[in-house]
């Protein structure tokens, strides 16, 4: 299997053998190129400085490790999309039990709690954004809570009885046309939800700044890219990454650091990027970190 | 030549800023606890231990990005809640954008074999990215923070006018020059018989609310005998009341020397209107589409608080409806800011009183501080602050033109139906009514226009409101209105007005 990559270098995260670039001062990835290649590669784990992936040989890291990445538990459920850590240094990780929640780094080693959460059931997968958390149940639930400034990120009423700091259910997230939610992403202010039924929605906001997605509000809205089936999705700080049903990415959003993998822009707020896995190869996944994209591509199996 | 000091003071801080991050680095590697908030280690090892020197468009890339970091976490956090390494992150890498900015600029200047004036673009700029600093993240850091930020901005300014002048000497003017003295532009201060000659502000009142409940006003009082007046008021209940004296700012330079009603005056003290002050745009803050913005000073003056002042009649004939918008610099520490203006007041010995706590609430009152709070108050006719109350004594000084005050007593909150969380932000300090619609001053916003049932409610609420007793005056030059604790204030532009008020306790 191979990892592309493409965006933020700053910290050498895309540069899994760091020898040969460690004189130099890294630049940006401003199209997708191979970063690693591995029997197995699963989805990485991006940070602002580091990289996290999980190979045949283990938990790689690539770029600067981040304080929390000490503890092999948290690396662990992170990478397991179990436990995420919000934009203001929050932690919400789910331990088979409950989904705790933590104020920092220092509160989780010690073991100290701020929130403990027992009313999502079981849950299959935690993301979060700047300032809040989103959950997956098993039965197709999502769940959020945060900072009640960015209601919109919610996703739901803020009332007395549906605090915004506790998890509550998005209703709007039920009974959709094309079956339940099967995937999450968040970053930024800005959330999705993938159906069964390869459908995406998007919603979120932030008052002060502009969203780079049309149609952005507190009620989920479908992601409309062309007339295609959604496979897979990823959010970063300003970005988005969208994997179709036909195997073509399409990206939208902030493009400083080269994270779209595109060098010309489009009109539309999303460009197809010009990439193509080789021959009998298909892209399984996408991720992305704060700055930067990744694609996992499946090679074809060889007999020896 | 003009640029030298200003260079080498850069390039020091940016050897110290480097310095510091091996430090921090070295210092991390040799205790790895995560126990050292203090520093900008808080932001984690990664970004301290960023300020190598790759190449320059490189070195542009990732400083945008810091800046572009530590930006997103201020809204990620309460501003009292954020940690200060973010805002010191955010300074440093400011620092040194401005010095990567000033480098290329005094190279390109001089790639012309004399000394000329940095390109008005080039300045625009590096007066931005220090501004930015001071206004985003308040200029934090204890080396080198507000008090580098103001030092390099007065070596700029002394770089920018010597050669300014030497220009003048060679008798060659670039065109740009030339263009921009005609707006009224220039950046050194003008001569003091220039200034007594210069332009006032237009002191033109669209509408003037009648007073229809005057506050008392008097002359100046000791600090005995305000400290006496606050502690013995004629109703115990209520506390001390409002009062305007009338003569307490007549030692200010900025009611005499150093002319504040004079426009050329404040051109000269903010870099010839290159300074950026955050605005709200729209009448009230509590108005759909109100906003916030930057915009330099320059701007403000001449497209939005006296439009008559631009001598560029084509201009002003041709404006967008953007700028018939109402700008209001409101609750801004300015003076902090533009030091230079600050040595134009006088802080009232009367803020130097321990004044009593809020008559009804005693939530309401603040740790006690230790300077007065000061803040500026800058804006066109018909600006409106809504009426609300602060959880402090303020001295309401009115500098230039003329406001329109009523004040409301904390012992008819109740009556005052205050807001509640709005999208998360508490508003419970902001009442729902509007003094200028409830008295036909003014129209209804348009997103309050409402159904028959409404306006029945509203009819009812505005004849109940009628009755709760209120007292009114309209502040002029050098006056200075004193507000208790507590007291519902609605304050209203009449004429180009520039107010600054200090809340103490």
């Amino acid at each position: 299997m191979e990892l592309y990559a493409s965006g933020n270098n700053a910290w050498n995260q895309l540069i899994f053998d760091g020898a040969e670039y460690a004189s130099k001062e890294p630049t940006d990835f401003t199209s997708f190129q191979l970063v690693l290649s591995d029997p197995v590669i699963e989805r990485p784990h991006a940070s602002l400085a580091c990289t996290l992936v999980n190979t045949s040989k283990g938990v790689q890291a690539a770029g600067f490790p981040d304080d929390w990445m000490q503890s092999q538990s948290l690396k662990d459920r992170v990478l397991q999309s179990l436990a995420a850590i919000a934009g203001n240094g929050t932690i919400a990780v789910y331990d088979r039990e409950a989904v705790k929640q933590y104020q920092s780094v220092s509160h989780f080693q010690q073991g100290t709690a701020q929130r403990v959460f027992t009313s999502m059931g079981d849950v299959s997968q935690i993301v979060a954004y700047e300032t809040g958390f989103a959950a997956l149940s098993t039965i197709g639930q999502v769940w959020t809570w945060g900072d009640e400034r960015y209601e919109a990120c919610l996703c739901r009423e803020v009332s007395d009885v549906s605090l915004a700091e506790e998890p509550g259910t998005v209703a709007e997230l039920e009974d959709l046309p094309t079956g339940k939610v099967q995937k999450l992403a968040a970053a930024g202010y800005l959330l999705m939800a993938l159906t069964e039924g390869n459908d995406l929605y998007a919603w979120g906001g932030h008052p002060g700044l502009p969203g780079f997605l049309d149609d952005i509000s507190a009620s989920p809205s479908p992601v409309v890219i062309e007339d295609h089936d959604v496979a897979d999705c990823a959010v970063g700080q300003s970005h988005a990454v969208v994997l179709t049903v036909s195997g073509e990415v399409y990206t939208a959003g902030a493009n400083g650091n080269g994270q779209l993998g595109i060098t010309t822009e489009t009109d539309s707020p999303w460009s197809r990027v010009p990439f193509s896995p080789g021959p009998d190869r298909t892209i399984l996944s996408v991720a992305c970190g704060p700055r930067n994209s990744f694609m996992i591509v499946q090679k074809p199996s060889r007999h020896t | 030549m003009a640029y030298r000091q200003l260079l080498y003071f850069c390039r020091d801080a940016s050897h110290q800023i480097r310095q510091e991050c091996d430090n921090l680095l070295a210092d991390a590697e040799a205790d790895p606890s995560p126990q050292r908030h203090q520093s900008l280690l808080g932001c984690g090892s990664a970004l301290s231990g960023t300020a190598r020197p790759p190449a320059a468009d490189l070195l542009t890339r990732r400083l945008d990005d810091l800046l572009s970091i530590s930006y997103s976490k201020f809204y990620c956090f309460l501003f009292k809640d954020l940690p200060v390494y973010w805002r010191q992150l955010y300074t440093d890498a400011s620092i040194l954008k401005f010095h990567l900015l000033l480098l290329r600029a005094t190279h390109a200047a001089h790639s012309h074999q004399q000394t000329v004036p940095l390109d008005e673009t080039a300045l625009a700029e590096l007066v931005k990215t220090l501004d930015l600093a001071l206004i985003l993240a308040g200029a934090a850091g204890e080396r080198r923070g507000r008090v580098w930020v103001a030092k390099a901005l007065d070596l700029l300014h002394d770089a920018w006018t010597s050669t300014q002048a030497d220009t003048g000497a060679n008798a060659i003017r670039p065109a740009k020059r030339v263009k921009l003295e005609a707006k009224g532009d220039d950046l050194s201060p003008p001569p003091d018989d220039m200034l007594s000659s210069a332009a006032s502000f237009s002191n033109f009142q669209p509408f003037t609310p009648p007073v229809e409940k005057p506050i008392p006003r008097r002359p100046a009082m000791s600090v005995e005998a305000f400290q006496t007046y606050m502690d013995n008021p004629s109703d115990s209940t209520l506390g001390p009341e409002p009062l305007i004296f009338t003569d307490l700012v007549e030692e200010w330079p900025a009611r005499t020397t150093h002319p504040w009603t004079k426009p050329s005056y404040l051109l000269s003290k903010t870099f010839g209107g290159h300074r950026l002050v955050p605005v709200e745009i729209g009448r009230s803050y509590v108005d759909e589409g109100w906003g916030q913005k930057l915009i330099t000073f320059g701007t403000l003056l001449r497209d939005y608080i006296d439009p008559s002042l631009s001598p560029d009649q084509v201009a002003q004939n041709d404006k967008s409806p953007a700028s018939k918008q109402i700008a209001y610099l409101a609750q801004h520490p300015l003076l902090t800011q533009l030091p230079a203006l600050r040595d134009d007041i006088l802080i009232p010995d009367l803020c130097y009183t321990s004044p009593p706590p809020h008559p009804t609430d005693s939530s309401k009152d603040q740790p006690e501080v230790d300077e007065p709070m000061l803040n500026a108050w800058f804006g066109p006719p018909g600006t409106i602050t809504p009426l609300h109350n602060d959880p402090y004594h303020n001295l309401l000084v009115q500098v230039v033109g003329c406001k329109y005050v009523r004040l409301y007593s904390p012992l008819h909150t109740e009556q005052m139906q205050a807001r509640g969380k709005e999208d998360g932000v508490e508003m419970g300090n902001t009442s729902s009514l509007d003094v200028g619609v409830l008295e036909g001053w003014d129209r209804p916003a348009l997103n309050q226009q409402s159904s028959p049932d409404e306006q029945a409610s509203e009819e009812r609420m505005r004849r109940a409101f009628k009755d709760v007793p209120y007292v009114d005056c309209i502040l002029n030059p050098g006056d200075t209105l004193y507000i208790p604790i507590g007291w519902w204030h609605y304050v209203r532009g009449l004429s180009v007005s520039f107010s600054v008020s200090f809340w103490w306790n």
